[in-house]
């Protein structure tokens, strides 16, 4: 029976090389500018959010070395209050998460799925524009001296108006509005590419373990942000306005702000940690050659971990007085909410013990991800017992559980993920021994910084001191942090010299350096911009490792037949079965995407400059900007 | 070799379907498709969205009202209830003539897509003038600076005036867009739109309830 | 550039779906879907509606003291009560399902042999009626714990 149907005369050759025009970008800084493919759009989410790493490394170097000794004042308090806020947003909102779900996600999910793109790619390319836009915000706030103060929960009433004048927490308040839009969109979009934009024939039990994840954060941070959006819209308006949500003498609520802020910042701790999971569930079946143990389990945890992490937020406000019969409800889901992370590192585990390990770089990362992740979640299920929470809360023992999870369960993942898919970008091999030296630099560094606070927390050290006193023991525990800083510095140097190095020098690595099982390392490195020549079959969740499967791909290949070219086509599917239902036309390059994210960028400003008016007529500007995408449609391009 | 999807219902080949450029090429790829398109779930996902900011908003209501033993606060006037109500229903009633449309944009009749749809705006803007000019002059009697009750009640109300004006303004841009016909791209939008006012149609119903609430 | 130029997919599997009045066991294959998404979604949604209402009850009572003419502790035990059966319903479905699709495995590895193999959907069906199983039992021990220990714990207590 016929496949697509080229015009009689067209060649195998003539079809495949009508995809490949077909799919060329712009050539240039306007190509990268318009870009709406995923690969390019993952690669700035990479870049920038390095360079804002940098920036909350430098923040957290500052801070230890302000604490290396008692009685220090290498800055002044005022500025250290600004330091360890902005820590805490630019690692979580603008590295962590953009790093996580812009970069290897937006890079990685259509690789996986067999797509050639996401479901939206110009609202793709939209919400990295609203994130460099929301970071260049946040970031004049430091240049300009008013950065946000208040800790990056920004309890009320200390950040009200009465208590914290001026800018800084407007700038808290807009900055974090503006990036939620940039995560919103991305999730949104992510959720209906998993759903909707896999390889027909790929059933919902057949997509790869990173799917799973990468779908829970996305629902997670779709249905988390607007708390936090509702939460600062009440403290804009309690601030700028005169309303009382937070006003006590007025019939407000102090603790008001704090519940909106956990529903969401619970939530968003699940976010930083389960895409991270995604990406050490396809990094060890490759170095294992195993398949992981209880794949459905393993599946389902994911989802479940973001569910249930949606109902234990008020574990972080144990020490507020609530009465035992409503804290009970929080305490209960806390100590269940723990169960999907450990069966997945049972299936980790024992993948590891029953397949053929090898200790490549990235596996090194993962097996300090579970080491750090194991210590932290040790450290966690220790806070639901209230009375031990009301002791350590606000000290330095919660640093260090937070910072064992979220550097050991988000970061290391991250860097070995680096190291994985580096060949598959760039088409070159990393240079294996500095790779293995930087793993046990940053591994020996961060148990250095991290582990003393334990004890120094529990000593009593509380949580954003600007600095303790002499004669009470915190000394050489907090210059052994700050030393463990400097390590973890050098260590993470090295890891990103050796990327830089190896992506000039390092020999040519081919489309399947690891023998890996997803679809990424069927097509060739680096990918071309229509990702597969061919649509792929798709018969398990593993589908690199079905020979038969890739043979046949070849052959059509070969045959051109299953090509798609006719224009920037895509199959879609059916959410649960992937059962093939049309094939739709995808947006191009296009402009819309950074006029639209200048448009709303100028309507934040005019809020933070209380020039509401002003503001409202730039939402204009924002109106036009959407009719202007939505003018070209698709068959008309 | 014939493919069937079983049940004998003939169904051999896949649709380019954005390809689709007037009503009756509509009509005969949109009968056929059982899945809705990509552009509906991405509003769909919007929704979702809102509706979780409403959800927070009405959270926040009751856990001011638990904290609070005086709600409204005294000297703030109770809300009016049937006026509201009615309005509400009213409002309600474009659930309906907006489905009709997406179901008529379906069936590739354009001209009763565009009936169906100026009828909805109609009743649309008739509620929102009616609904803002309700607004403004409770404003006369209490604010939303006496109060966390007048900032909580004033807040939740005017962010669903918000949507139900962003509504208008989608179902004013569907109209521009069908002035040129209808092609799959406007039939996803028309049906898009419908189920973006279906969930506001809700939320206003559910928002005129909570704030209602306070007399009881 | 009309809408006829349809596409002939190369592999029919990708299109065909089995009838859903094919047989497995005693229901037919919409029937076991359906069961199926009970299994999935009941038990969720139901611990969600007793987390809110059951934490919203001791908001109220404790803080303003609104009791709505019930006590707190029948509040509580009525609200677990109803949750655990509709958990204990949702196992049920899922347990069954599982039960009828035992000659299928999850789809992550080879086709493998049994009536169905990895094939769409009774893989697909066996998968979330597993994940199900394992999953309902947590919110069961989430529900249980919090309302029996909201339940015998004095009232209004600050913790």
């Amino acid at each position: 029976m016929a496949t697509t149907a080229p015009p009689p005369s067209a060649s195998a050759d003539e079809v495949l090389e009508r995809l490949e025009r077909m799919w060329q970008a712009r050539p240039g800084v306007l190509g990268w500018v318009t870009t709406t493919d995923h690969k390019r759009i993952g690669l700035l989410y990479f870049w920038t959010t390095l360079v804002l790493f940098a920036a909350g490394g430098a923040e957290a170097l500052t801070i230890r070395t302000q604490l290396i000794q008692p009685n220090q004042s290498v800055v002044s308090p005022s500025t250290f209050d600004e330091l360890f806020t902005m820590h805490g947003l630019t690692m979580i909102f603008f590295f962590i998460i953009p790093m996580t779900t812009g970069a290897f996600g937006n890079y990685l999910l259509p690789l996986m799925l067999g797509a050639r793109d996401m479901a939206f790619p110009r609202m793709n390319a939209l919400s990295y524009w609203v994130f460099l836009a929301s970071g260049i915000f946040i970031y004049t706030s430091l240049f300009l001296g008013m950065a946000p103060n208040a800790g990056w929960f920004n309890y009320v009433p200390l950040s009200n108006a009465q208590f914290d004048p001026g800018h800084a927490i407007d700038f808290y308040c807009l900055g974090i509005i503006f990036n939620g839009i940039s995560s919103s969109l991305t999730a949104a979009n992510f959720i209906v590419t998993i759903l909707k934009m896999r390889a027909p024939g790929m059933s919902f039990n057949r997509m790869p373990l990173f799917c799973f994840a990468f779908l829970a954060a996305s629902f997670g941070l779709l249905f988390a942000l607007p708390s936090l959006t509702a939460d600062t819209i009440f403290l804009f308006l309690d601030r700028n306005v005169g309303t009382h949500f937070f006003d006590v003498a007025k019939g407000g609520s102090v603790l008001l702000w704090q519940h909106l802020f956990w529903i969401f910042g619970h939530p968003e701790v699940y976010i930083l940690i389960v895409p991270a999971f995604g990406i050490a569930t396809e990094i060890i079946p490759a170095f294992t050659q195993r398949r992981v143990v209880a794949f459905p389990l393993v599946a389902v945890a994911e989802l479940l971990v973001v569910f249930i992490g949606f109902g234990v937020w008020a574990h972080h406000m144990f020490a507020t007085g609530m009465p035992t019969v409503t804290v009970v409800f929080f305490a209960a889901a806390t100590a269940i909410v723990v169960i999907p992370s450990t069966i997945q590192v049972f299936a980790w585990c024992m993948t590891f013990i029953t397949g053929n390990a090898r200790f490549k770089t990235p596996l090194l990362f993962i097996a300090g991800f579970i080491f750090m992740f194991v210590a932290g979640g040790l450290t966690g299920i220790m806070f639901l017992a209230v009375p031990f929470d009301q002791q350590v809360t606000d000290t330095y023992f919660v640093v260090a559980h937070f910072h064992y999870i979220i550097f050991g369960a988000a970061v290391f993942p991250i860097f070995g993920g680096m190291y994985f898919w580096f060949p598959k970008v760039t088409g070159k091999m990393y240079f294996e021994l500095p790779g293995q030296i930087s793993f046990w630099i940053i591994f020996v560094g961060t148990n250095l910084l991290f582990f003393p606070m334990h004890i120094v927390g529990l000593e009593g050290m509380t949580r954003r001191v600007y600095t303790y006193p002499s004669g009470l023991g915190w000394g050489p525990s907090n210059l052994a942090e700050t030393i463990g800083s400097y390590i973890t510095t050098v260590g993470i140097v090295l890891l990103l010299g050796n990327l830089v190095v190896s992506w000039f020098r390092g020999l040519p690595a081919g489309p399947d350096p690891w023998h890996g099982a997803t679809l990424e390392w069927t097509i060739p490195s680096p990918p071309p911009e229509y990702n597969f020549a061919v649509i792929p079959k798709v018969s398990s969740a593993y589908p690199n490792w079905d020979y038969a499967d890739r043979v046949e791909d070849r052959r059509k290949l070969a045959e051109a037949a299953m090509v798609l070219e006719q224009g920037h086509e895509q199959p879609v599917t059916s959410p649960i079965d992937g059962w093939w239902a049309e094939i739709v036309e995808m947006p191009h390059d296009s402009p819309w995407p950074i006029l639209l994210a200048l448009a709303m960028s100028l309507v934040f400003v005019l809020l933070l400059l209380h020039l509401w008016v002003g503001a409202v007529f730039a939402l204009s500007g924002v109106a036009l900007a959407l009719l202007g995408w939505h003018g070209k449609e698709p068959q008309e391009a | 070799m014939s493919d069937y999807i079983a049940g004998g219902v003939p169904e051999p080949l896949v649709p380019r379907t954005t390809e689709a450029r007037n009503g009756r090429e509509v009509a005969a790829l949109a009968g056929r498709r059982r899945e809705p398109s990509i552009g509906w779930w991405g509003m769909a996902m919007l929704v979702a969205s809102e509706v979780t900011l409403f959800g927070t908003f009405i959270g926040s209501y009751y856990y001011l009202r638990f904290s609070d033993h005086r709600w409204p606060p005294p000297g703030t006037p109770e809300p009016r209830v049937v006026v509201p109500l009615i309005l509400v229903g009213i409002l309600a009633t474009t659930s309906l003539t907006m489905q009709l449309a997406a179901n008529a944009a379906k069936r590739g009749r354009l001209w009763a897509t565009r009936a169906l749809l100026v009828c909805a705006l109609a009743v649309q803007v008739g509620y929102l003038v009616w609904a803002v000019r309700d607004f403004l002059g409770q404003l006369h009697q209490s604010t939303p600076q006496d109060s966390a009750y007048g900032s909580i009640y004033y807040t939740l109300l005017g962010a669903d005036h918000v949507h139900v004006g962003v509504g208008i303004l989608l179902v004013v841009w569907l109209l521009w867009k069908l002035l040129r016909g209808l092609t799959m791209y406007r039939l996803n939008a028309v049906q898009s739109v419908a189920i973006y006012w279906h969930a506001v149609n809700l939320l206003t119903l559910v928002v005129t309830g909570v704030l209602l609430s306070a007399t009881i | 550039m009309s809408a006829g130029r349809e596409v002939v997919p190369a592999r029919r599997e990708t299109l065909i779906a089995p009838s859903p009045d094919e047989h497995v066991g005693r229901f037919t294959l919409r029937q076991l879907s359906v069961v199926q998404w009970i299994g999935v979604v009941v038990a969720p949604l139901a611990w969600t509606g007793q987390h809110i209402v059951g934490y919203g009850v001791g908001q109220a009572r404790c803080e303003v003291g609104v009791a709505w003419n019930l006590g707190f502790d029948t509040w509580q035990l009525a609200l677990t009560a109803a949750t655990v059966l509709l958990i204990l319903l949702s196992e049920a479905a899922a347990v069954t399902v599982f039960l009828a699709t035992r000659e299928t495995n999850y789809g992550d590895g080879p086709a493998g042999k049994g009536r169905w193999g990895g094939r769409t959907p009774y893989a697909r069906i066996h998968f979330f009626a597993t994940a199900a199983m394992v999953a309902n039992v947590l919110f069961l021990v989430i529900v249980l714990m919090d309302g029996l220990i909201s339940t015998f714990t004095p009232l209004c207590v600050q913790s």
